[in-house]
């Protein structure tokens, strides 16, 4: 097991080098490839018509014109050890880690990331403890019930889930629980946990809600698949034959079974929305890293969208190191092959 | 005279379907006495596991409607409430299933599903108690080192040991009447008749009621006191054991004891059998010289019988039929064949070889079938995947026709495909589903460069008749046909291309033994017509018998015995050969009671040294 664990870590690393480099080259190597030079690309980092000194420093400052290794060379260890952004006149200290230093709102982008993450962490946690628990569930009682009218019913809601795009279920939920009938209070309003957690839960109710639906959606119908086909496995009939009650063959036989490739699923989804649920914060005006990045993106502010999708990455990663040796952890067969 | 444990009368099972109801089990009604063991005996579709689990009360909850009266050690089936038929499974009735692999949960130790077993029943037992109790029971079902084995997961386990582990949780309550449906199926046959010397001791030993559920007659020969036969939910005859095996009185068991392959009967006898009546019954589309040629061949090997009979069998009478070839340049040779797999473990993960085939050398001649036996993991279908060149050998050769065909690459090796073919084990599996039957079969013409679709099919309809088949099949897809019928459209396939060489990797091993019956015939009747050479790859020793010139034992990779198929039955060298023939399960109950005495002897040698 441990052996097992040490094996995922070393993969993970390498994994997080890969992202860098595919992230580096999108932000890099392909504007190169495709006819930009460096004065073109140095453009694209400050504000509308810049100054020929401006483009020059900022040459000067992300070695433009050295060759992309050295280029990667100094993105890699900036992450790891910070990063000096030298312009021959001043010097920018970009502390460790060093996600990125926007050259447009003089701020380094690791600072912001960090601030921004508990409102996307709460969004997150908040929604998967609801989708997992009311999609499951369902999921469950649907295969149980198979064909039986919560079973159509449950069904037909989680298409309409599935169906259903956030920023038309959210701005519904908006319009009819925050404006029509004040029970929720509107969009924009997040209060820290460490403030009040009261209003923090209250105001975070609508968009977990709205997130949540699309989810458990998905996660109800897959376990209500898992489940079928657990349920007709042949080790469930042993546990029938041994004078179990039905609960424990559902719950302790079957959903564990049925549960174990959820586990993966649940892993990515988690680790991709740590990185921001873009459309889930636009909607309710949140300010996470979806939020943040989508500015970021309208303002062209490419230190900070590099920053955000290296975050999402890391984010990724790790979500999949934990789903691996939680899995092997549920499933011991999976072990023998570690 | 007690009453007896169980006691069903007028079962009735059906099954509702889309073109209505199905009854599965047709008013039936047994008793099974206290301490007394009854086998169930029928083909697939004769009800019988639908009868096992309306013994569990495991119908309830499902669409299958149940009528007639089922009493199990006192309690009414028919009116008990949930609860009580709850109480009554594992603790009055324990079932143990066929396939152990799917039958255990792969995610709980084995230790864990016992006592789960224990408690539910006894809750007021102490964990120490239940997990000494599970100690107690994997050790009595010959698990060693029982303490430790407690934590190991099913997949940890081999199938033998699996199985052993599912009598174990059987016996956690000490059950008064132990169900065992097919049990023995999917194992080798030393680890079945293990199993069923097992199921013996612990019948005389807890004095429990046995009920064994098989398709095979020969397992309930020696384990059982009477035994129902049953047939589309009827049962057409009961009876002693004894009686029935030595003089059955219904048809259907007679047919069935007829299809039964007999480890006792040779190739030469069977062959002669078959030809014999097959000039009888004058098959379709034969013409009045080729009967008679079979008449002339059956004479000859009639004759041959005789012979032998009267040499006593010293071993050396039953030559391959065109012994007279053997001079000249075998078909196939195979020299020193080694594969080499790398298996990962250890502390650092670091490979070590695994020879899964070792040093394997034979000859194969025209016309003669080679019969390979060994139990799984001995290397046999490894061994018949590299003579087809679907695996290269690691090292030593393949000689095919003189040609050594060891390294030839792929697109050399295409004209090679159209003379050795293969037949393999699951007629299910091996048939794509969403290509018609006759695409499948065409499909080697057409690689082999035949575009004209008109004669592909015309070709394919020619043989689909000649395998027993219709050549309106053509355009139907695998699910209409039974297994039996799937096998004969994999041979089919196997023959569309006039091969020289077939390769039948356990070709009847899944199907009924009536079925199988027929299947044997047929490959016998082809080998006939198309001058075919055989390889038999089977683990089953009296099939193996039936259709072998020359048998070949393997164990662990390497060929443990090598010679004509009567000296290896009935002089055999091996001490491995002795001890699967001593396995093998045979019909006459006097017989099975003998050989479990005899493997408890060679036990107790082993033990002893």
């Amino acid at each position: 097991m441990i052996r097992y664990i040490f094996r995922r870590l070393a993969a993970g690393v390498v994994l997080l080098l890969v992202v860098t480099m595919v992230v580096f080259a999108i932000f890099f190597l392909v504007p190169r490839l495709a006819g930009i030079d460096s004065d073109g690309l140095a453009a694209r980092y400050i504000g509308k018509s810049p100054s020929p000194e401006a483009i020059a420093a900022v040459k000067e400052r992300l070695n433009l014109d050295e060759p992309i290794t050295v280029q990667y060379w100094e993105f890699v260890s900036g992450l790891v050890m910070g990063q000096e952004y030298d312009s021959g006149t001043d010097i920018i200290h970009c502390d460790a880690p060093c996600f990125g230093y926007s050259f447009k709102t003089n701020t380094e982008v690791w600072p912001q990331l960090l601030e921004r993450l508990p409102v996307t962490g709460s969004l997150a946690i908040g929604a998967a403890v609801i989708w997992l628990v009311a999609g499951v569930s369902i999921g469950v009682l649907s295969a149980l019930r198979r064909g039986s009218l919560l079973d159509r019913a449950a069904m037909m809601t989680a298409l309409a889930g599935v169906s259903l795009p956030i920023f038309f279920t959210g701005l519904v939920s908006l319009a009819l629980l925050s404006y029509y009938w004040p029970i929720f209070p509107p969009g924009g309003s997040y209060t820290d946990f460490t403030e009040n957690p009261l209003a923090w839960a209250h105001g975070l109710v609508l968009p977990w809600v709205t997130l949540a639906f699309l989810y458990a959606a998905m996660y109800a119908r897959l376990t209500r698949a898992g489940m079928l086909d657990t349920m007709g496995e042949d080790f469930i009939r042993t546990a029938r034959a041994k004078g179990l009650p039905e609960r424990t063959v559902v719950t302790k036989h079957g959903l564990r079974a049925a549960l174990t490739p959820i586990i993966t699923i649940f892993g990515l989804d988690f680790g991709l929305m740590l990185g921001g649920a873009v459309l889930t914060e636009s909607t309710f005006s949140l300010p996470g890293l979806g939020k943040f990045a989508v500015d970021a993106i309208r303002g062209s502010d490419l230190p900070v969208v590099l920053g955000v999708t290296m975050f999402t990455a890391v984010f990724v990663v790790i979500a999949n190191l934990v789903v691996d040796v939680l899995y092997a952890w549920v499933d011991p067969r999976v072990r023998v092959g570690a | 005279m007690t009453d007896p444990v169980v006691s069903v009368s007028d079962l009735r099972i059906t099954f509702p379907t889309l073109e209505g109801r199905i009854t599965a089990v047709n008013g039936i009604s047994f008793d099974v006495p206290a301490g007394g063991a009854v086998g169930i005996v029928g083909e697939s579709g004769s009800g019988k596991s639908a009868t096992s689990l309306a013994l569990m009360g495991l119908h309830r909850g499902t669409n299958a409607e149940v009528t007639g009266d089922i009493t199990v050690v006192g309690k009414n089936l028919a009116t008990a409430t949930d609860g009580q038929v709850r109480n009554m499974r594992g603790n009055d009735i324990a079932m143990v299933f066929q396939d152990p692999m799917s039958s255990l949960h792969p995610q709980y130790t084995i230790g864990n599903q016992l006592i789960e077993a224990y408690k539910v029943h006894r809750p007021e037992a102490s964990s120490a108690d239940a997990r000494k109790r599970a100690v107690e029971s994997l050790d009595r079902v010959g698990i060693p080192n029982a303490a430790k084995r407690i934590n190991s997961y099913p997949h940890e386990f081999s199938g033998g040991m699996r199985q052993r582990a599912l009598i174990a949780m059987g016996l956690m309550c000490d059950p008064t009447v132990l169900l065992a449906d097919e049990i023995t199926t999917a194992l080798d046959v030393t680890v079945q008749a293990q199993i069923l010397d097992l199921l013996d001791d612990l019948r005389s030993d807890l004095g429990m009621s046995l009920i064994l559920v098989s398709h095979d007659l020969a397992v309930v020969a020696g384990s059982v006191d009477e035994v129902l036969v049953m047939q589309n939910g009827d049962i057409v005859e009961r009876g002693d054991v004894r009686r029935v095996l030595s003089s059955p009185e219904h048809p259907y068991t007679k047919s069935l004891l007829a299809a039964v392959p007999r480890v006792d009967v040779s190739r030469a006898q069977r062959r002669a059998q078959v030809r014999a009546e097959r000039t009888q019954s004058a098959p379709r589309g034969l013409s009045a010289q080729a009967k008679k040629a079979l008449k002339a061949k059956a004479a000859r090997q009639a004759a041959a019988v005789e012979d032998e009979s009267a040499q006593q069998r010293t071993g050396a009478t039953a030559k391959p039929e065109k012994s007279a070839e053997s001079a000249e340049q075998p078909l196939l040779s195979v020299r020193n064949a080694r594969m080499r797999f790398k298996v990962r473990g250890g502390l650092l993960g670091r490979a070590s070889d695994f020879y899964a085939v070792d040093d394997v050398s034979f000859d194969l001649h025209q016309g003669e079938t080679l019969g390979i036996v060994g139990e799984s993991g001995s290397g046999k279908s490894t061994l018949s995947r590299m003579i087809t060149r679907l695996l290269t050998p690691t090292s030593g050769q393949i000689v095919f026709e003189g040609r050594d065909i060891t390294r030839l690459p792929e697109y050399k090796l295409r004209p090679l495909r159209r003379d050795i073919q293969m037949i393999f084990q699951n007629p299910y599996s091996s048939l794509n589903p969403r290509v018609t039957i006759g695409d499948s079969i065409g499909a080697g013409l057409r690689v082999q460069g035949e575009s004209n679709t008109k004669e592909i099919q015309r070709k394919v309809q020619e043989l689909l008749e000649r395998v027993g088949l219709e050549a309106s099949h053509y355009n139907r897809f695998p699910h209409a046909f039974s297994g039996g019928q799937r096998q004969r459209i994999a041979i089919a396939r196997a023959l569309i291309l006039r091969p020289k060489l077939v390769i039948c990797d356990e070709p009847v091993s899944a199907l009924d033994v009536s079925t199988q019956d027929q299947v044997l015939r047929l490959l016998d009747e082809l080998q006939d017509d198309f001058d075919l050479t055989y390889i038999f790859v089977a683990h089953d020793l009296a099939v193996v018998r039936q259709v072998s010139d020359r048998v070949a034992v393997m164990r662990k990779g390497e060929v443990v015995e090598l010679n004509d198929s009567d000296t290896v039955y009935e002089a055999p060298q091996h001490d491995y050969t002795r001890e699967l023939l001593a396995a093998a399960p045979v019909l006459d109950p006097v017989e099975a009671k003998k050989h479990r005495a005899q493997r408890a002897e060679l036990r107790r040698q082993s033990t002893a040294a």
